[in-house]
């Protein structure tokens, strides 16, 4: 057995397999690194790379997206928020909740469930949301879909602002516990790692990735390129909802302004840096721009991890992500890892050269 | 009654003139480089700049605009030549992610220059003092803005459909690499587009600061979000379409503030967005737009 | 006229051919014959300038015109209507046809680039009565015939010295073929240049003088178009194929 890249997962179970634990194995290897570099570092660092990991689930649930669909998102930064304020929700404590929302209904006032229930909650409130927006949406032209996904961003960030019996509008939600843990943000990064490569290989995926190269030849081979880009889009906001949720028992308070269009500018720029075509390339992609900014931040001094305080990636760092994606886009427009991924093989088969995603970058738009 | 309609249906002209324009300028690269344009918002913010920065060395209001549409049209090719043109063979993906590359880095340009705290954008109080006609409401500066767009609407379609070089930019939009077989030379189309748009801008900018009298580094979302509605509702890809749909969006915000209490009007944009969606739900092509092919 | 000296290009780092050498006299006719995916209308994007040169060199009318792009291959002379015709439907017919004269109105002082339009308009209507009838109608909204005259008179605007046609019979019917045939026969009386691609020989070998037959980047046959349509006609008969 030998670990290999690879552009496609071969025939068979055995392949698929392969396929989906080789790069799980590599994001299982960084999480374990990550841990021991926390214990012999004594704790010290464990928030940033919380953040961290958090962000890579984020950068995974984009991918999940833009990758398989060809058509980019400004609007994830929604499914962020209604992750972190659904599951934030649902996870503060009865006593501090009938402070914090005094108006809330009766049984939700009462509702108080733990870590990881908290999770399934705000993530399946995300995938949700995806689900009612998706199927008006992704039949509109790439263009125009792009267009819409930051309209739901807005929308969704009008709605919070507004909804001040659930969410306190633009005031501080606070309350909820410091949850998310080392071992459990690097867990779900491993799982969800695993269950987006399994949907990229799995039939669904391969129907959504070929009616983004060639949506008419796709709907002529009997593909329904609306289905398949609505629900790469309702996994996508699952995964990026399951972020948010994690985010809030990081943060323990936030407010609509921590989910806008801002938080979308470093998961883009990983996302595109490592290949958003590739899944290990948007876990590379998070490794080598978290180091960045955090490189940035000890130049432009203060304050926390980028994407967590907002006001932190503004001045040099901004410019160097925006002129950082233009660079990349037209150096290595199919970034570092283009669509490949990491494979287990048995010794003696080897892999195919061609690369059936080349056109993972080229199926959007007009 | 009667009075309240006509001032609603005024207002909502004015500012859907405005809108309209704005769409226009974003359709215009669309239909040519096949991509929207994120950074269309930092022209006019940059607009506002070159305004507030004229003005605060004590030059004349006339020669602060003036400046200011020197200013925005270089802009404009700037960005269509630096930023754009090497990738002009690039999928339109990859060319709505470089717009927004450029969009951050002249946010924070301007952050950096200017700092966050908004600046003042002087206008002449002639130009905001309403009169009232019949009951109605109605300032130099709405007459103004409606009279602009007419002006650039006319002579946006004369140029298009009327000259030689209308006639290149038609065909470099339908089908570039035939275009290019007949001698249309593309980058040179792709400059004058954004020269063309970096008027267009200016034109938004003159009144759109002249209405809100200041300009901050973060202006660029409002402007980008109007005219991508506009541009949604409206339709890509013809000149009917977005301005067709900047009208209808500044009638639709100017009843909406009429019939609003003021905390549902908080939710403007996302009524907006809302009518955008019923839009597209009824007629995916948008208003006024040509059916596209689901992606291309 | 045109001549091609050890010519080599492709698309990337993938070669299509490494050395390709022909020339086509004044007034005279080419064919190209040959299989799909033979490299023909390589080779007359590589003519027209839309591909770059690698090695080798063209020339036309004995000057090299190697180095020069698309739009300057125009104003040396040669023009390419290309496969499928790619008549541009959001245009009128007249305004595909002013579309054609681009290179022309840059090269020409202002009083006289009126002058050279409308006569190139007129030589064309009077050359394809159809078009006049139609220069206020869409160009899409022709049939494929009509759209493939366009695509000529197009080209004529132009004012060219070499003709380059891709498949100017797909997917007409045999009666409209022989009529493109018949206004290119009357063009290369003219004296005009002229090589055509097809796929399916029989029809452009009767009208070339010269005939030329790829396979896979090579040429396999070269010379008079008459011998090389007999040659192709034995292949037929004995191995039953060939590569028309």
């Amino acid at each position: 057995m030998r670990l290999g890249l690879t552009h496609d997962r071969g025939p068979g179970p055995l392949a698929l397999m392969g396929t989906v634990t080789g790069g799980t194995t590599i994001v299982i290897a960084i999480s374990i690194a990550v841990l021991i570099w926390v214990w012999a570092a004594g704790g010290r660092s464990e928030s940033l790379l919380v953040n961290v990991g958090i962000t890579a689930i984020m950068v995974i649930g984009y991918q999940v997206f833009v990758g398989n669909t060809g058509i980019v998102s400004f609007g994830h930064p929604a499914f962020v928020a209604i992750g972190a304020y659904v599951g934030g929700l649902v996870a503060v404590p009865s006593g501090i909740k009938s402070a914090i929302l005094p108006d809330l209904p009766h049984w939700l006032m009462n509702l108080s469930v733990g870590f990881y229930p908290s999770i399934l909650i705000g993530g399946a409130a995300a995938g949700l949301a995806a689900l009612v927006v998706g199927p008006i949406v992704m039949r509109l032209s790439g263009a125009t879909a792009g267009i819409m996904t930051f309209g739901l961003l807005v929308i969704t960030n009008e709605v919070i602002r507004n909804l001040d019996q659930f969410t306190r509008g633009t005031q501080t939600f606070f309350g909820v516990p410091k949850a998310s843990g080392l071992l459990d943000v690097y867990g779900l990064l491993c799982a969800l790692t695993a269950v987006s490569l399994a949907y990229k290989f799995s039939r669904f995926g391969l129907r959504t990735r070929a009616a983004r190269d060639d949506p008419l030849a796709a709907e002529t081979s009997g593909i329904n390129v609306v289905r398949t880009r609505v629900g790469a889009w309702v996994l996508s906001a699952s995964i990026t909802g399951v972020a948010g949720v994690l985010l809030a028992h990081q943060l323990t308070a936030f407010s609509p302004q921590s989910f806008f269009i801002t938080m979308v500018i470093p998961v883009m720029v990983m996302a595109v840096l490592g290949g958003t075509a590739s899944i290990i390339g948007g876990v590379a992609g998070v490794v080598v721009i978290s180091a960045w900014l955090e490189f940035m931040r000890g130049i432009e001094g203060g304050s926390l991890f980028g994407l967590v305080e907002i006001p932190s990636i503004f001045g040099i760092s901004q410019l160097t992500l925006g002129v950082g994606l233009i660079l990349v886009l037209r150096l290595r427009p199919r970034g570092i890892f283009g669509s490949t991924e990491f494979a287990w093989r048995l010794s003696g088969s080897r892999p195919r050269d061609r690369d059936p995603d080349r056109g993972a970058t080229q199926g959007q738009g007009e | 009654m009667m009075v309240a309609s006509l001032q609603v249906i005024v207002d909502g002209l004015s500012i859907g003139s405005t809108y309209a324009l704005l769409a226009l300028g974003l359709s215009l690269v669309f239909s040519v480089m096949g991509f929207v344009n994120f950074a269309y918002g930092s022209l006019i913010v940059w607009a506002g700049y070159a305004i507030a920065v004229t003005d605060s060395v004590g030059a004349p209001y006339a020669l602060t605009i003036l400046v200011m549409v020197v200013f925005t049209v270089v802009l404009s090719i700037a960005m269509g030549r630096f930023a754009f043109r090497p990738f002009i063979t690039a999928p339109p993906a990859t060319l709505l992610l470089t717009s927004f590359g450029v969009a951050l880095a002249l946010q924070a340009v301007a952050i950096f220059v200017f700092g966050e705290a908004p600046r003042h954008v002087p206008t002449p109080p002639v130009l905001i003092e309403s009169v009232s006609v019949g009951g109605v409401r109605i300032s130099l500066l709405q007459i103004l803005a409606l009279g602009l767009s007419v002006i650039v609407l006319v002579a946006l379609n004369l140029l298009i459909q009327r000259t030689t070089f209308g006639i290149e930019i038609r065909a470099a939009a339908e089908d570039s690499k035939a275009a290019q077989l007949m001698g249309v030379r593309p980058p040179k189309v792709l400059l004058v587009v954004f020269a063309i748009s970096g008027v267009v801008a200016a034109v938004v900018a003159f009144v759109w600061f002249a209405r809100i009298g200041t300009v901050d580094p973060r202006a660029d979302l409002t402007p980008t979000l109007k005219a991508f509605i506009a541009v949604v509702l409206g339709g890509l890809g013809t000149i009917r379409g977005p301005v067709i749909g900047g009208l209808l969006l500044g009638l639709f915000e100017s009843v909406l503030a009429s019939f609003l209490t003021t905390n549902l009007l908080a939710f403007q944009s996302a009524f907006a967005f809302g009518l955008v969606i019923l839009v597209l739900i009824l007629r995916p092509q948008g208003v006024a737009g040509r059916v596209v092919e689901l992606a291309k | 006229m045109i001549e091609l000296r050890g010519a080599a290009t492709g698309y990337g780092a993938i070669p299509v051919f490494e050395n390709m050498s022909f020339a086509v006299g004044k007034g005279s006719a080419m064919a190209i014959a040959g299989p799909n995916g033979a490299g023909k209308t390589t080779l007359l994007l590589l003519m027209a300038g839309m591909l770059p040169l690698w090695r080798g060199a063209m020339h036309v009318a004995g000057n090299d015109v190697s180095a020069l792009g698309a739009e300057e291959r125009i104003g040396v002379g040669v023009v390419l209507c290309p496969e499928g015709r790619r008549i541009f439907s959001t245009l009128t017919v007249e305004e595909n046809l002013q579309l054609g004269a681009t290179t022309i109105r840059r090269s020409l002082h202002r009083s006289g680039v009126r002058r050279a339009i409308n006569d190139g308009l007129e030589q064309v209507y009077s050359m394809f009565p159809i078009l006049r009838e139609r220069r206020h109608g869409s160009g899409g909204a022709l049939s494929g015939g009509q759209q493939q005259m366009l695509a000529i008179g197009r080209a004529l605007m132009s004012r060219p010295a070499v003709l380059l046609l891709d498949e100017p019979s797909l997917g007409l019917a045999p009666l409209i073929v022989d009529e493109v045939y018949a206004h290119l026969e009357e063009l290369k009386r003219s004296g005009l240049t002229i090589v055509v691609v097809e796929e399916a020989a029989s029809r452009v070998m009767s009208f070339a003088d010269t005939a030329l037959v790829l396979r896979n980047g090579r040429v396999i046959l070269q010379g008079d178009a008459k011998e090389v349509s007999e040659h192709l006609d034995l292949a037929k008969a004995y191995v039953g194929g060939g590569a028309g």
